[in-house]
């Protein structure tokens, strides 16, 4: 932005002395000293005048122009064709899917220095292609392509020119959109190192789910289990993984149906600790395409649900408070936007359509500045082409590894409350001392929540897995099959349901997932007691007893070498 | 205190003290001393008849005290957490020289302690031995075997161990850098009553540097005594006082002439020190001893000492001048498993006489403390560390949240956080307020931060607040912060102490481990200079290290860094629950980090050799979530750990043990029971705890294994009230025959300041030790003792 201002004085100051030499013509003499030539007539005075200030506009629009573009540094962005003469809502399906790139799909070059609207096409064998992720040397991309119309869409690594292009993933469902991860530590391995997430459907819940793999595409491992349906990951730089969650009721906080969207949710890179993050007690819509901002604010855009364009509104959380610190940054009623990407100095290049037009406009890349809320400066804008996800070609700071204690040899963890009483939803509060007897752990069959109706409702496939006593203070332990969409109730004397989770969670093998309440304040810290669940075993829950023994055992016997 | 009184107290303690020593002339005679080589020559030589030591290598023993004073060793000693001369360290004089656990007392007149390591470092003191030799007349058959030990091979290991810090020196080549020794690190500053100064105490640099607020600029650096706290200015602004915290001492300082008057002894590592209202009464707080110096700053002399809670850190004096507010970082002793309740206590300026003591519960490292002007109400930063919930993950402030308590004059401690859900505020070190009670200034030594808190919001919302909110949200949500908290400000690398100028205008903040103090313009919070101090440039290994050290960069939210535990490289008092060895089972007692160096290896379990491996993988997988530290900063880290000093034992005197001491050192290694029984060796104290550390360096099974030490089928307990934990659940291992514990062998070094002691710190004191939990005499054979024997074991080991 400043760059911008700056350029854009530069232009005003040259526009001012050109205006004061308005009068007499000055060049400069054979010895290149000025001399000032006789002055012209009034007319030719006023022609000459009329050309200046044509000269003087245009050159303060091609300086803005410029600038925008140097403040970009060279992009890389996907182009979606436009299909001309389909009506608005095809346009808004056939623009921006993050679904499904349309054939024709490419990821394209652009070096605003160098070049005004001329892209370099560096995925020319493929039939589509998309998604692009920036490496965070700035060497490299990440992207989505698929050679073939029928071949699912996997991910591809390339250098940033386009060469040493390579197949990441082989796997049977197909992949939405991938990211580099920072690394993953576990006591097992030498050192630190790095993967890649993405979201494929090859779990075969509808709206599909996120997975994480090295580098080279070995060691795939899921990391969410939610029936309903995740996308859209992005890294934080603390180390945990944002990404979208379709749900049912939960976000609506009421009986509502299938009209759910989505919020915004954390899981660290090895599965654990899935947790709000934001919008969870909001009115529905779609929150996608976050990413966060040098100054630790995370921007994503809000779309309304059903929407088969995601473009939307602008919107902003704190990192550091996210569940209660939302504004909007823009909300344009003739327009939307999509794919905020954070540039250096806090304010964001971003994809923008003018849906006013009677084709439903083309996305077209801009800078945004936060401070005024509006787009700065136009840097990309083909017609024919939806450009989108543009990344800026520069190295980033790497986020923040994980280290993790999941161990993928066992195939359970557990679950552990300090205190069911403790709750921020009425019927939570409603509940006196004592009055919670017991526990009832339930499984997610298969199926998804988002294509059922939300948790809970004929066809989403539960199982009862167990029902195990809540000790008086209010704390249980459980240790529960790994890698299951489960969802707990809390029962009373009489066997009535006192209190029910809305969306599931899952523990991965060997992680110790705690929680405070059911349903606490999310802010709300543990009270440092040692509650009375933990003094005794755990409560097995729907593990194969004997199965569970002898991983233990294998487990141990490694250890212990 | 009268002067008459003083002297008639003065005059009694002395009395005492010679009745002591008469004592032990008379009764030494009955303890053997240590007689030299030379004595036992006049027998044991070849020429002499008796049988000579089998050793081939005494010339070289011998030498080994000379190798004290080479270059190396004060290598040796620097990484190894040494703070005397090597000559002079018992640490190393027990390896190097004989007799040196004793002391001079207990060395008869023929006994050279630059003979190195001679006879009596096998045989044991000889004193008895020679005089019954002399008493039979020189009959060749008397009891020797009653006298004299014989001496076992076995014991040579003690001192013939790979030594990390010997190999680091001797074998690396390692030195430590000369320009390490030129750090200043300042950590708490004070401003001249004119406000025309800036004092700030330079912890490394051994110093106080006098810096002119006008120019910015540094005037004089004044050398105090070894690492320097904290210090105070008397109302006339004529004098300094400064703690010495490695010193035990207290620097005298001419304000005007800017030179030393005097250093007066004050207790066990002296930090915070404040004069009353007039300037006539000093308070020096005393942190490892648990008590409050008050001198008369006339005569400079101790008046009284006070008993203050656990670990007493700074003070403030209210407004009014009639009392003194004292931090204590660490909590009271208290029931096992039960949340940490911290003290505040309170002095009667006046009077010089403890008044109430308040209670911050379940807080922990109460250190700043500041009253907001016209007010009686004072605010104190502190931990609120989670140490009974197991460390399973680190969000929503799962494992340690920081705040602000703030103290209102009817004794009631309400707390807030300063974290944010996502970012931590970890280690709140110090808080000041402005002269017009707007505004307090925390800083934050772990995310190298100072929140700005509107001290208005502060107290409406609490004031405003019903009591639930009071007592259970505000404590423990982290999300409030954002009521009072301002902003933060980014200052220097680990910033300590703060204060504000007289006209409020600026605040000054010591950037610790930048050697700078940061300005702060309080108009629009932000910072205007950065006052170099005169450090070097150059950042050593060690230096490294110790900014890892104190950062919470590495933990996830910047919730933590490894000071959060450790304040001063030692210990927070408090057990935690760890995710290694199962949830909600084996608490474990955190330990210190002073002079540890070369006693690994580390954790309880004893599985971690050296404090690399001990600060790598398993710190990040089970403690910090992020990626652990890479190589190089493992390396530096490890670095600065070893040189983490171990202060001088304050329960050793000088001239040697005392002679209560010297009989529980008997009692320490004997062999044989009252009755007369050989002990087995796994009874013997020295069996475990032996070398100049008091550790095998080894693992060792224990049968003091609790119920909740291990998960097992607990049907048995549900018979009995699982609270009486102790001897309980202990008597269900004996009987049931389960395996004993395997743990580390734990030094014994200053063990008498970092209480709980056991793996699980379920004993509160030494005593507690063999009265509670050694029912079979498996640690240690100790149901024969007397109660004089046990208390004298209890009087040697404090001074190990």
């Amino acid at each position: 932005m400043r760059e911008l201002l700056h350029a854009t004085m530069s232009a005003v100051q040259a526009a001012a002395r050109c205006l004061r030499g308005a009068t007499f013509l000055t060049l400069p003499d054979e010895f290149g000293q000025a001399r000032r030539l006789r002055p012209l007539s009034d007319r030719s005075s006023r022609l000459l005048a009329v050309v200046r200030l044509t000269s003087i506009v245009a050159l303060i629009l091609l300086t803005l122009d410029s600038a925008a573009a140097r403040a970009t540094d060279r992009l890389i962005f996907t182009q979606v064709p436009v299909r001309t003469g389909r009506a608005s809502a095809g346009a808004h399906a056939d623009a921006a899917s993050a679904w499904d790139l349309s054939a024709g799909s490419r990821i394209v070059a652009f070096d605003p220095s160098t070049s005004r609207n001329s892209v370099t096409v560096l995925t020319s064998d493929f039939s589509a292609a998309g998604r692009p992720d920036l490496s965070f040397d700035g060497k490299r991309v990440l992207f989505i392509g698929r050679h073939n119309a029928d071949d699912p869409l996997q991910v591809w690594e390339m250098n940033v020119d386009g060469s040493n292009l390579r197949r990441v993933t082989d796997g049977s469902g197909s992949v939405r959109e991938a990211i580099y991860l920072s690394t993953l530590y576990t006591l097992d391995a030498e050192v630190p190192f790095y993967r890649i997430a993405f979201d494929s459907d090859a779990c075969g819940m509808p709206g599909g789910c996120l997975y994480t793999c090295r580098l080279d595409g070995t060691d795939v491992r899921q990391i969410t289990f939610d029936p309903n349906g995740v996308s859209d990951p992005y890294l934080l730089s603390d180390s945990r993984l944002l990404f979208s969650r379709w749900s049912g009721a939960e976000v609506a906080g009421s009986s509502q149906t299938g009209t759910g969207g989505t919020g915004l949710l954390t899981v660290h890179i090895d599965g654990t600790d899935v947790f709000p993050f934001a919008a969870m007690h909001e009115p529905p819509a779609v929150r996608s395409m976050p990413c966060e901002t040098p100054d630790g604010w995370v921007i994503y855009v809000e779309s309304p649900v059903g929407s088969p364009d995601r473009g939307g509104s602008l919107v902003a959380v704190a990192r550091s408070r996210s569940l209660h610190t939302r504004r909007v940054l823009a909300s344009d009623p003739d327009g939307l936007y999509y794919a905020p990407f954070p540039m250096g100095d806090g304010n964001l290049l971003v994809s923008y359509r003018n849906t006013t037009t009677t084709s439903g406009g083309s996305y077209g890349i801009y800078t945004f500045d936060r401070s005024t809320g509006t787009r700065a400066a136009r840097v990309f804008d083909d017609p024919r082409w939806h450009d989108i996800d543009a990344v800026v070609v520069q190295p980033r700071r790497v986020p923040a590894g994980r280290s993790s204690v999941v161990d993928e040899r066992l195939d359970h963890g557990f679950l552990y409350c300090m205190n069911a009483y403790i709750s921020d939803r009425d019927e939570g509060k409603a509940i006196s001392p004592g009055r919670i007897k017991r526990l009832q752990v339930v499984r997610a069959g298969s199926g998804g929540a988002q294509a059922q109706g939300g948790p809970g409702r004929p066809g989403i496939g539960e199982e009862l897995l167990g029902e195990v006593p809540v000790e008086a203070d209010g704390s249980f332990f459980l240790k529960v099959p790994a890698r299951t969409p489960l969802r707990l109730r809390t029962i009373g004397p009489n066997g009535e349901v006192l209190q029910a989770m809305r969306s599931y969670i899952w523990v991965m093998p060997r992680e110790n997932r705690g929680c405070i309440g059911c349903h606490e304040d999310r802010e709300l810290t543990p009270p440092n007691r040692h509650v009375q669940a933990l003094r005794n075993a755990p409560h097995a829950v729907g593990i194969d007893a004997e199965r569970s023994r002898r991983l233990g055992r294998e487990y141990e016997k490694s250890e212990s070498r | 205190m009268t002067a008459s009184r003083l002297k008639v107290l003065t005059t009694l303690s002395t009395l005492v003290v010679l009745s002591t020593l008469g004592d032990v002339r008379a009764q030494s005679d009955e303890l053997p001393s240590y007689v030299g080589q030379a004595v036992c020559q006049e027998c044991h030589s070849p020429g002499h008849g008796r049988r000579p030591c089998l050793l081939g290598t005494i010339a070289e023993h011998n030498r080994a005290y000379q190798t004290l004073g080479k270059l190396e060793a004060g290598h040796i000693a620097l990484v190894s957490g040494v703070t005397e001369k090597p000559e002079e360290s018992r640490i190393c004089l027990g390896c190097h020289a004989t007799g040196s656990d004793a002391g001079p007392r207990w060395m008869r007149s023929t006994f050279n302690i630059a003979d190195g390591v001679q006879c009596e470092t096998c045989h044991g003191a000889g004193s008895l031995h020679v005089a019954t030799y002399s008493s039979s007349g020189g009959n060749p058959s008397f009891d020797r075997k009653r006298r004299i030990s014989r001496g076992n091979r076995s014991e040579c290991v003690a001192c013939h161990v790979n030594r990390p810090s010997h190999q680091l020196v001797l074998e690396q080549g390692y030195r430590v850098p000369p320009v390490h020794r030129l750090y200043k690190t300042p950590v708490n500053l004070v401003v001249s009553p004119d406000g025309g100064l800036l004092y700030v105490v330079c912890e490394h640099g051994n110093s106080l540097i006098v810096v002119d607020r006008k120019t910015r600029r540094v005037l004089d650096e004044i050398t105090v005594g070894k690492r320097p706290h904290d210090v105070a200015v008397s109302p006339d602004g004529q004098r300094l006082y400064v703690t010495n915290r490695q010193s035990d001492s207290l620097t005298v300082i001419d304000a005007t002439s800017r030179s030393v008057v005097t250093e007066v002894p004050v207790g066990d590592e002296p930090h915070g020190v404040l004069t009353d209202a007039t300037g006539k009464c000093l308070f020096v707080v005393n942190t490892q001893e648990d008590s409050i110096s008050v001198l008369d700053t006339k005569t400079l002399t101790e008046v009284t000492r006070l008993p203050a809670g656990c670990g007493p850190w700074s003070l403030a004096l209210r407004p009014d001048g009639n009392f003194i507010y004292v931090t204590n970082v660490r909590p009271r002793p208290g029931r096992f498993r039960e949340s940490p309740r911290s003290e505040i206590t309170v002095i009667n300026a006046d009077q010089g006489i403890i008044t109430t003591r308040f209670i911050a519960a379940d807080a922990n490292m109460l250190e700043g403390v500041a009253f907001i002007p016209g007010t009686d109400v004072a605010l104190i930063t502190l931990l609120r560390t989670k140490n009974l919930v197991p460390i399973t993950r680190l969000a929503q402030g799962w494992t340690i949240t920081n705040g602000l308590g703030i103290v209102w004059p009817d004794g009631r401690v309400d707390q807030v956080l300063l974290d944010a859900p996502a970012d931590h505020f970890p280690d709140p070190m110090d808080v000041a307020v402005s002269p017009d009670g707007k505004y307090a200034f925390v800083t934050s030594g772990g995310s190298d931060q100072v929140a700005v808190v509107d001290v208005g919001k502060l107290l409406s919302m609490i004031t405003a607040a019903s009591d639930r909110d009071r007592e259970a949200i505000f404590p423990n949500h982290l999300g409030t912060s954002t009521q009072f908290v301002i902003k933060r400000v980014a200052v220097g690398r680990n910033p300590r102490g703060v204060v504000f100028s007289r006209d409020g205008r600026f605040a000054y903040v010591a950037n610790s481990l930048d050697d700078s103090v940061a300005v702060i313009e309080t108009t629009g919070y932000t910072v205007v200079n950065q006052i170099d101090l005169g450090g070097p440039d150059e950042i050593t290994e060690i230096r490294r290290g110790e900014r890892l050290f104190h950062s919470a960069d590495n933990a996830f939210g910047r919730q933590f860094s490894c000071r959060s535990c450790h304040p001063d490289g030692h210990i927070n008092g408090l057990t935690h629950d760890i995710e290694a060895d199962g949830v909600g089972l084996s608490p474990v007692d955190n330990r210190t980090l002073r002079g540890i160096v070369d006693t690994g290896p580390f954790k309880w379990e004893g599985t971690n050799p050296s404090l690399s491996r001990q600060c790598g993988p398993r710190l990040a997988v089970f403690f910090t979530r992020l990626h652990p530290f890479s190589p190089s900063e493992l390396t530096a880290l490890a670095r600065y750990i070893s040189t983490i000093e171990r202060p001088p034992n304050r329960y050793r005197p000088s001239e040697g043990l005392t002679l209560a001491q010297y009989r529980g050192k008997v009692v320490f290694e004997r062999t044989v029971a009252n009755d007369g029984t050989l002990l087995r060796p796994e009874q013997r104290c020295v069996h475990c705890h032996h070398g100049p550390y008091q550790t095998s360096r080894g693992k060792t099974p224990i049968r003091n294994k609790m119920w909740f030490d291990e998960l097992v089928d607990l049907e048995f307990f549900d018979l009995f009230d699982r609270r009486s934990f102790g001897e309980l659940g202990m008597y269900y291992y004996l009987q049931t025959g389960r395996p004993p514990n395997v743990l580390d062998v734990p030094h014994l070094t200053n063990v008498y300041d970092s209480p709980p002691y056991l793996h699980n710190g379920s004993a509160n004191t030494l005593e507690e030790i063999w009265t509670l939990f050694n029912i079979v005499d498996d640690h240690g054979m100790t149901k024969d003792l007397t109660r004089q024997q046990f208390n004298d074991l209890i009087a040697y080991l404090k001074s190990l």
